[in-house]
């Protein structure tokens, strides 16, 4: 019974004090006065004067305030209270400084918000873009080192041994890449990307339709029916989410599928909208036709490099097994990576250095704001001083220091979440597509509110703490009589704030050397040659449905009149098509080939990157012509097959000799869609005619050119369905779509244009992380100085305005404003030097970490480092000038009476 | 502010505790009474009785009446609760067995 009974008095008496303050209050005034009584009617007995006596019993009581203070302390209400009323304190004080609240809350809300905003992407595209297997869903990848190439795409052999043999992964699908496929019920036709997978897929990604059913490994068999699986985004947009959708025919490519369900909004696997069996010939014993995706799962336990180690003693089973007739074997490797970290790729570096940097303004911004709380805190020495005297305590008076930086950090970091959900999507919008899973969802969600919150906790600590930094050195009495001013600042204090703002431009030297090495390097890259010329080139990709275009004499014909017929619209210099526009892309086809008269060496046929082009491509891209001739209208079906290599290749297999003449065959094929027949080990001798200049192919511009393969694509018409149509005009682009539109469906009105761009967008895309890491940097760098004046402003400009007294005197003295305003402007000077040479010894350890996202200049590029300093030296200096001006016009008289 | 340094950590519980149960008292009384008891040895100053006594208060050890002292004036009267009755005599019994083998560490037999 007791302990409930206790429990009752407790929690009694803890509303009492909580309800009925003010009578708790008046009973503990009362106890005391009692006591004191007490204690004066003692010495009065004791033989004392009854004045003496209450002085000298008053004296023996001590701080009477101190002690209430201690007995209110052990209602353990008191908390609640004190909380209450500091927030309620530290709200007023906030307001009686409009223009510190201001600065503070803003420079929170950008850094804040950029940080929210950059977490969100985080959170959103690299740590969960999937709804399942973020940290578990791999992709498989061959690397063979004697063709210098590395493969995505597996034979059905290495499939099955990946699927058979394996014990780290489980949940082994095989795909081909999503093509855009024309989707038909007439009269609606329209083209969206479809993907044929195998059965298992669903299985391993155990989400349920919506509605319906996902095929079976029964359906997923050659031979086996026409169905198909669609996505709830499609089901929406063009069905209106009919549920009698189950079971009726859509004609894709012309064919008829029955749907058998439709997935959920965030399955989206390779990227599609629609999803039909893969059917794959499990016979197929040709180890060397390489054309699916294998993705996996790790099992329940294991690793990434459990799986690696796994996949590397597996690839060394299968040399030793099929060397032979597989000479590519020698020495290759398999090695799995995770699918986010492929889809994500170098956006990622690029993400988490820009964290790092939002990191760095935060800092800077608590350094800022720490340092103009100081300076308030110096002014607000009496008032602390007279609190100290009521009763407070160092800890209360903390606690209240605390509350208030607490709540300029909540009130930042909440201003910093609208600037978030503000900048979000011109954020996004910097990021290519490429770079984000499709079913990614990008926002700001409980997860990133929750990291924002915990980060905004700890930036109101960091602030609070170098505010009470000046707390516990203050003793009443002259912080009573120096009534906020004093001849010199408080010594700790004021090395303390000038620490401060050192390291706040040591840290701006930081994120601006960052910033400028980035823009040094974008700024390389893009003067980097590309081989051709962007402008004005609009690219848009057409597929042919195989039921109507069976073969090479259907497609050529098609594309031979669309290109006529484009080529002659008002304002369109040039038309012609291509296997794949130049860039664009993560991955480009690639061909084995066999040089006439060479032998095979060990590790197998060389591999170049390979390009179907209509005779007019290199004209139009204004790739130059090295040596020999151009393709020309004559390279028809029938004529000579012929073969075009990039300067690359001529360098690399016939050095120092002419290219022209010689005689190549295509091997095996490294294809994801695109080219029909990627198997073409018995093709014929293609003659080479000419050599053109090296042109980009692949958007990672850092890395090395590729030997290049381009045929013609009259020659090729059998092998492609699915090409771009490339237009060269300087008029507006829509209008051009509009026209090419029409010119396409007079041409079948059942076909569709898709992924219009411009190459200048594909280009600049390739660029997409380097472009958001410059974006961004720049707006930190400019954040991180804009804090950088106000810091060193408001330093120096409270310095002389505490040296007022001091200035008035030298001046009266006789010493000249210009000396004085030296003076004081040379405090910026030091200020500027010290940080900068900080900032640079930090920066130089820190920039490394970002090589990777460098091209072109020094992770510790000299240039840079100085300019940088030179800049904020300079920031410094201009800081301190405003103030030093002020000092300059100090009326001696004025000066020396106020003191 | 000076602690009583010659209470042993936590003894001042134990003696606000054994004062208070013959009958209530207030505040001024328990730092006579104790004083007297040990015949001036213990000094209780204010500056830790009373946050004694309200923490004891909350923690619902004992419990308060404003009644009338013997100077027909109001004070504040501190008696022992049940619980706080329960809490002395474990407390007295722990100092029992804590003084005992202190003695017999100073004085072995």
């Amino acid at each position: 019974m007791a302990p409930i009974m206790r429990c009752i008095q407790e929690v009694h008496l803890w509303v009492r004090s909580l309800l009925r303050k003010s009578r708790v209050e008046r009973e503990l005034a009362e106890e005391f006065d009692f006591h004191l009584e007490k204690l004066i009617d003692q010495k009065i007995a004791d033989g004392m004067d009854p004045r003496e006596a209450r002085y000298a019993a008053l004296r023996e009581m001590g701080g009477l305030e101190q002690l209430k203070e201690e007995c209110r302390d052990m209602r353990r209400v008191n908390y609640i209270e004190t909380v209450a009323q500091d927030m309620r304190y530290a709200l007023r004080q906030l307001r009686r400084s409009p223009g510190f609240t201001a600065v503070a809350v803003l420079s929170l809300a950008l850094g804040a918000g950029s940080g929210t905003a950059l977490y969100s992407v985080i959170d959103g595209a690299f740590l969960h873009p999937f709804v399942r297997g973020n940290d578990t869903s791999i992709l498989l990848r061959a690397q063979f080192p004697h063709k210098k190439m590395s493969s995505w795409l597996l034979s059905v052999p290495e499939y099955l041994d990946i699927l058979n043999r394996s014990h780290a992964v489980s949940n082994v699908v095989a795909q081909r890449e999503a093509a855009i496929v024309s989707l038909s019920d007439p009269p609606h036709t329209e083209g969206v990307f479809g993907a044929p997978i195998s059965a298992a897929a669903f299985e391993a990604a155990g989400i349920a339709p919506l509605t319906g059913r996902a095929y079976t490994r029964e359906e997923d068999r050659p031979g086996g029916p026409h169905v198909v699986v669609i996505g709830a985004g499609l089901w929406q947009t063009r069905y209106n989410s009919d549920p009698g959708i189950v079971g009726r025919t859509v004609h894709i490519n012309g064919e008829g599928y029955t749907v058998l369900g439709v997935m959920p909004k965030r399955y989206r696997w390779m990227g599609a909208e629609l999803w039909f069996p893969l059917q794959l010939n499990t016979a197929d014993e040709d180890r060397s036709h390489r054309f699916l995706f294998v993705t996996a799962d790790l099992r329940p336990g294991m690793t990434l490099e459990d799986a690696n180690r796994e996949l590397r003693s597996l690839a060394r089973s299968v040399e030793k097994e099929d060397r032979g007739a597989t000479p590519e074997y020698a020495g290759w490797r398999m090695d799995a990576l995770l699918v986010r970290d492929v889809i994500v790729g170098d956006l990622a570096p690029a993400l988490f250095m820009l964290s790092g940097a939002v990191v760095l303004v935060l800092l800077i911004t608590c350094a800022n704001l720490g340092n103009l709380t100081l300076a308030r805190g110096v002014a607000r020495r009496r008032e602390i001083a007279i609190r100290l005297v009521h009763g407070a305590s160092r800890a209360r008076l903390f606690r209240q220091m605390l509350t208030e930086s607490l709540v300029l950090s909540l009130a930042g970091s909440g201003a910093g979440v609208l600037v978030a959900y503000a900048g979000l999507t011109t954020l996004v919008g910097l990021i290519p597509r490429d770079y984000i899973a499709t079913e990614a969802v990008i926002g700001v969600n409980a997860s990133v509110l929750l990291v924002s919150f915990a980060a905004a906790l700890v930036i109101g600590v960091l602030i609070g703490l170098a505010a009470a930094f000046a707390v516990p050195r203050l003793d009443i009495e002259r912080g009573l009589r120096a009534a906020g001013r004093s001849m010199t600042g408080e010594g700790l204090g004021r090395h303390f704030r000038r620490g401060l703002v050192v390291c706040e431009i040591a840290l701006a030297v930081v994120v601006l050397a960052g910033a400028a090495l980035m823009v040094e390097s974008y700024d390389r890259i893009g003067a980097l040659p590309l081989g051709f010329d962007s402008r004005n080139v609009y690219a848009m990709n057409i597929n042919l449905p195989a039921a109507r275009y069976a073969g090479g004499p259907q497609v050529s014909a098609f594309f031979e009149e669309l290109v006529r017929r484009v080529d002659v619209l008002p304002g369109v210099q040039r038309a012609e098509v291509v296997s794949q526009p130049p860039m664009a892309g993560w991955d480009v086809d690639t061909h084995d080939f066999q040089i006439e008269g060479r032998p095979v060496e060990t590790g197998g046929l060389p591999n170049a990157d390979e390009r179907v082009v209509g005779a007019g491509y290199f004209r139009l891209m204004g790739v130059g012509l090295m040596e020999g001739r151009d393709f020309a209208g004559s390279d028809r079906a029938g004529s000579l097959p012929v073969a075009i290599v990039n300067r690359t290749m001529a360098r690399l297999y016939w050095p120092g000799r002419n290219p022209i003449g010689a005689r190549i065959r295509l091997g095996h094929g490294y294809s994801r869609a695109r080219l029909l027949t990627a198997t073409e080990t018995d093709g014929p001798w293609l003659t080479v005619v000419g050599v053109v200049n090296d042109a980009r192919q692949r958007p990672d511009l850092a890395r090395e050119i590729r030997p290049e393969i381009d045929l013609p694509f009259a020659q090729s018409a059998d092998r492609i369905r699915d090409l771009y149509l490339l237009v060269k005009t300087p008029n507006a682009a829509a209008g051009v779509l509009a026209a090419v539109r029409r010119e396409v469906e007079a041409l079948d009105g059942q076909i569709s244009v898709q992924n219009f761009t411009s190459l200048d967008r594909i280009v600049a895309d390739g660029q997409g992380p380097r472009r958001l890491a410059v974006v961004l940097l720049a707006l930190f760098g400019g954040l991180a100085l804009l804090l950088v004046v106000v810091g060193v402003y408001a330093v120096i400009a409270h310095n002389a305005s505490q040296r007022t007294g001091e200035v008035g005197l030298r001046m009266a003295m006789g010493a000249a404003p210009a000396a004085v305003g030296r003076m004081i402007a040379g405090q910026g000077l030091r200020l500027g030097l010290s940080g900068v040479l900080l900032g640079v010894l930090i920066a130089a350890g820190l920039t490394r970490s970002m090589s990777s996202l460098l091209y072109g200049v020094a992770a510790t590029d000299p240039f840079t480092f100085v300019a940088v300093s030179l800049l904020l030296i300079g920031v410094s200096l201009a800081a301190g000038y405003i103030p030093a001006r002020r000092a300059t016009k100090i009326d001696p008289m004025t000066a020396l009476r106020s003191e | 502010m000076s602690k009583p340094t010659d209470l042993v950590q936590g003894t001042l519980d134990l003696l606000i505790l054994k004062t208070i149960a013959l009958e209530p008292m207030h505040g001024w009384a328990v730092a006579q009474r104790i004083r007297q008891v040990s015949k001036e040895v213990l000094q209780v100053n204010q500056g830790a009785l009373y946050p004694a006594l309200h923490r004891l208060e909350h923690g619902g050890w004992i419990k308060a009446k404003w009644g009338e002292s013997d100077a027909k004036r109001r004070a504040k009267f501190y008696s022992l609760t049940a619980a706080g009755r329960k809490r002395l005599e474990q407390e007295e019994a722990n100092w029992r067995r804590l003084s005992a083998a202190i003695v017999l560490v100073l004085e072995p037999a």
